[in-house]
């Protein structure tokens, strides 16, 4: 095995340019593989935080005084949907909420009070389908001022994440059809060049496997270094952005991401790119090594 | 001719050989050979060779000499008739049978399949590697050969920096790598002067009597006359004598 690892690394070295653009169509496939499976946790993650945030938030006017009349619109909502979940804000909590947001900035404490703040009812629904309903009772309820409705934003987040996805999947199986290919020709033109060399091999007496195995690890080889590299820049680019993108996702914990998610991402395309590279040199040894 | 004396099952011949009485070792049993041009290459030959013969195959060029050295080797197959090597029937072994095969076949061959871009050393390495050895021992074993040769100064030269004799003896080391029992030489003296061919003789003299079985295809008389071993004569394909002695008798 040692010395097969030699030969691989011979025939890495002794066409440097062929294995760079082997290395580079791998990365190429590994980085866009990974940024979209990236995308795709990080959008699955968004919408799920979406969805739990309230859906629909009726902001009271001033004429609402008691609990009662708070309870009454409950009342309502229940009768319309027993599963939805519903929280009443009082102005108090709405200061403090605001407050607690805002705790770096004194001005704009100072500027705010309670009365400011309206009191609210914010309402979820299981599932997106149930929200107009709730959202019409809670439109005919004469205490309610204004009503904050979230479904066409998570409807049309829903539509782009889908289309990324298939967008994404598409760009991959092409990608990895054009590294698939790429390897293929590489390695074959390897086998061409050391027809020689194979042609001695088995004379004396090498076995198929003896003279497969160096062409095998040098796909395997491309596929690792390929994810490696891959992983390496977009690790890279993460760990740059991370500072300057934290403040915009506002109580939504993707950034920064856990290391040991991205020792695992390693592993997995490690894993994936080797797969990818192997099949391609193996493609290549069963179409120039039949015989 | 001797075609009752085999009964074989996955290519491995069974029977009377190999037997500890039976010294047979290479049989050919009625072989004919075509090429796609339709060309007869070999013509109904039927041959035995036994163990630690040393037998020169000689003819013209063309008289069918490396067409037996090769389906030996099993590089190509017989149109018709049967060749046992040892155990094995070379019209039915399977492609892992071929590979222990060629293990026990050393073959100078007469473009010798030398490559230009490794040293002499790494040539012979090359036979040595693919028996699965360890470095240590494929170095040492190398280097052995390369001397037993009288290579050993120029181990690292490449081909292009040695005679056509060292080039000669450098496909012996080669063939010689992990003992075989059986060395092929496609005529081994065919470019070199006669100083060099009688040093290359010298050594397949060596090789023979530590009891490999030594096939040598020569159109060189004086040495065939000099060494006085058995000589299979082929005209056109076809075996026309096969005795102990000289070159044309």
């Amino acid at each position: 095995m040692k010395h097969q690892l030699m030969i691989t690394w011979q025939h890495m070295r002794r066409s440097p340019y062929q294995a760079m653009a082997a290395i580079m169509i791998m990365t190429l496939t590994m980085f866009v593989g990974l940024s979209f499976l990236l995308l795709s946790l990080g959008s699955s993650r968004l919408l799920s935080y979406l969805e739990q945030k309230p859906q629909v938030i009726a902001f009271f006017n001033d004429t609402i005084t008691s609990e009662d009349q708070v309870k009454e619109v409950i009342n309502k909502l229940r009768e319309v949907n027993n599963t939805a979940l519903v929280k009443f804000v009082s102005k108090e909590t709405a200061l403090k909420i605001y407050q607690e947001r805002n705790k770096s900035d004194p001005l704009l404490l100072e500027l705010v009070t309670a009365n400011t703040l309206p009191a609210s009812l914010e309402v979820s629904a299981k599932n997106v389908s149930e929200l107009p309903a709730l959202y019409e009772v809670l439109k005919g309820t004469a205490n309610v001022e204004d009503i904050s409705y979230q479904k066409d934003v998570v409807n049309t987040l829903i539509s782009v994440l889908d289309k990324i996805r298939k967008g994404g999947v598409g760009l991959l199986i092409f990608l990895v059809t054009t590294a698939l290919f790429t390897i293929l020709t590489i390695i074959g033109m390897k086998i061409a060049l050391r027809k020689d060399e194979i042609e001695i091999e088995k004379l004396v007496g090498a076995s198929t496997n003896y003279v497969r195995l160096p062409f095998l690890l040098e796909g395997f080889f491309y596929g690792l270094f390929g994810a490696v590299m891959s992983w390496v820049t977009l690790y890279g680019i993460i760990l740059l952005s991370t500072p300057h993108l934290t403040p915009y996702l506002n109580g939504l914990s993707l950034l920064p991401v856990s290391p040991v998610f991205m020792v695992e991402l390693l592993g997995g395309a490690i894993i994936v790119g080797g797969f990818v590279g192997v099949v391609g040199s193996f493609a290549a040894v069963w179409r120039y090594l039949k015989h | 001719m001797g075609g009752n004396l085999f009964w074989t099952k996955g290519g491995v011949a069974h029977g009377c050989w190999p037997h500890k009485n039976c010294q047979r070792m290479i049989k050919f049993d009625g072989v004919s050979k075509k090429f796609p041009d339709q060309t007869t290459a070999l013509d109904n030959i039927n041959l035995e060779i036994n163990d630690g013969e040393f037998v020169f195959l000689v003819g013209a060029s063309g008289a069918g000499k490396t067409t037996i050295l090769r389906l030996i080797l099993r590089e190509v197959l017989p149109n018709s008739g049967s060749i046992f090597v040892d155990e094995h029937d070379l019209k039915k072994i399977s492609g892992s049978k071929v590979v222990q095969l060629r293990r026990k076949i050393g073959c100078v061959f007469q473009d010798l399949k030398l490559l230009n871009d490794r040293s002499i050393l790494e040539n012979v390495e090359l036979s040595l590697w693919v028996l699965g050895k360890n470095e240590a021992e494929v170095r040492a074993e190398a280097k052995g050969k390369l001397e037993l040769v009288g290579l050993s100064k120029k181990i690292d030269c490449f081909p292009a920096q040695l005679s056509g004799g060292e080039l000669q003896r450098a496909a012996i080391a080669r063939a010689l790598a992990g003992d075989p029992k059986y060395l092929l030489a496609d005529e081994p003296t065919g470019n070199v002067d006669d100083e060099n061919a009688w040093k290359i003789v010298e050594i397949l003299e060596k090789i023979n009597d530590n009891g490999t079985t030594v096939l040598m295809a020569t159109h060189n008389p004086e040495i065939v006359n000099k060494l006085h071993k058995r000589v299979v004569r082929l005209e056109e394909g076809k075996m026309v004598s096969d005795k102990k002695g000289k070159y044309r008798e």
